[in-house]
């Protein structure tokens, strides 16, 4: 319960921080920084509990609210990304550095593709050949940078809000 | 365990996701206004708060103080009227013309009520031109309304909640305008693109539009009203073999720096759909 309790108070502010913050830094027309993708990833990374997966709708939902695409498509694309970290990390190898760098890339890869898909589906015009080149390399480095960075506090706020069992 | 888990998450996610296709397909039949105002007067109280503090850290002039804003949102309301103005001017140059042949000819005036908004967020996905303003439709604000700044058109109203509304970006790949050049009186339509830059389509090969002409609404289909700059003709492709000519156009108005629109409230669209003809069945 504490868990969606925390997803209800960061999730939202981040959700208006990529909104009304980072849209207006320079290196947002090069690099596009998706906190709450990363939040939602790191989440699930530190505690890949069942109740993470309510990160993803939330962070889904409130990403839709601010965003022109059809409600649902973040939903959906963040639920996909986020399955990864919730289905291979373990509470051992969550820390592990090329497990940050290997849920980034996959997470972000498959937001960005299911993104795009629904994008595409739901009649929005969209260049296939220009996601690789102009957005999805820069935002996996960005994405994978930022999540080694603030995975240590995540974590840190993970294993003070929750109990701890050990699985065996 | 692990089993029990891994399915556990397995069940929850394929819920979240039909969850999220549910939703898709109801927005997409645009049956989610009042979920969709929930969310939104939640979050835009917050989102305007959060604006307020952060907007220092990217304005223009660090530390300006409240008169200062006023004084520029005043000033650049100024500015539009007068350029609407002088458009509107050399319009009625040509029309004086027109109406020397055109006895009967009668034209809407092009004078405007505006309300003005601030843009207090972006489009969360850099895929889409979207930008919210903290107007909703308790200040007046409807769907399809245009929305301008001092330099010329922005967009249209979208989508309006009670306290918030997006603009969908005339850069955008949903976008397309009728418009006209205004030296050579050539009618085309001007299309965003997902590049984020403009595209004038379907102009006559006769017609003769040159780079630096100024591109203004035509007022055609009545989705908008005439003469509201658009943009800057940068360069021309036209090729005898084509039907049309094809001009890239660079908007007035920066669009990735709005801080201040303001939304014509006077104007409201022409539904067309009802004059056009039904095609007549093939067995008839």
């Amino acid at each position: 319960m504490r868990n969606i309790i925390i997803a209800l108070l960061i999730i939202p502010l981040l959700a208006i921080l990529q909104s009304t913050l980072l849209p207006y830094f320079n290196f947002q027309s090069a690099v596009s920084l998706d906190l709450v993708l990363v939040i939602v990833l790191s989440w699930n990374l530190v505690y890949p509990n069942s109740e993470s997966m309510f990160w993803a709708l939330l962070g889904g939902l409130m990403l839709d609210a601010l965003s022109g695409a059809h409600m649902g498509t973040n939903i959906i694309a963040l639920t996909m990304a986020s399955l990864i970290p919730n289905l291979v990390s373990s509470r051992i190898w969550s820390t592990h550095i090329l497990l940050r760098i290997f849920v980034g890339i996959t997470g972000t890869a498959i937001y960005y593709i299911v993104y795009f898909i629904l994008l595409t589906t739901t009649g929005w015009q969209t260049k296939w050949s220009n996601l690789p080149t102009d957005k999805l390399v820069n935002s996996i480095m960005i994405n994978v940078f930022v999540m080694i960075l603030i995975l240590p506090s995540v974590r840190w706020i993970a294993l003070r809000i929750t109990k701890r069992n050990i699985d065996i | 365990m692990y089993r029990n888990k891994l399915q556990t998450n397995i069940i929850l996610s394929v819920t979240i996701i039909a969850i999220g296709i549910l939703l898709l397909s109801l927005s997409y039949r645009q049956s989610l206004g009042n979920f969709k105002n929930v969310i939104s007067m939640i979050l835009t109280p917050l989102q305007v708060n959060i604006f307020s503090l952060v907007e220092p850290l990217y304005a223009n002039a660090p530390n300006t103080p409240e008169e200062l804003v006023n004084l520029n949102a005043t000033l650049t309301a100024e500015i539009a009227l007068l350029r609407s103005e002088n458009i509107r001017m050399n319009e009625t140059i040509y029309e004086r013309d027109m109406l020397a042949a055109l006895l009967n000819y009668t034209k809407l005036d092009n004078v405007h009520t505006y309300i003005s908004a601030n843009v207090i967020g972006k489009d969360t996905s850099s895929f889409l031109q979207y930008v919210i303003i903290d107007i909703g439709t308790t200040g007046g604000v409807q769907r399809d309304m245009p929305v301008v700044t001092d330099s010329g058109l922005v967009g249209i109203i979208n989508e309006a909640t009670p306290r918030a509304s997006k603009i969908l970006l005339l850069n955008s790949d949903q976008m397309a305008i009728n418009v006209r050049v205004q030296n050579s009186r050539a009618d085309g339509v001007l299309f965003g693109q997902a590049s984020k830059d403009l595209r004038l389509r379907y102009v006559a090969l006769d017609d003769n539009i040159n780079a630096g002409d100024l591109v203004v609404t035509s007022g055609l289909g009545g989705s908008l009203p005439a003469n509201i700059p658009v943009g800057e003709i940068a360069s021309v492709r036209s090729r005898a073999y084509d039907v049309f000519q094809e001009a890239e156009v660079l908007p007035l108005v920066n669009l990735d720096k709005i801080e201040i629109v303001m939304i014509i409230t006077d104007f409201t669209p022409t539904e067309l759909s009802p004059l056009i003809s039904t095609p007549i069945p093939d067995d008839l």
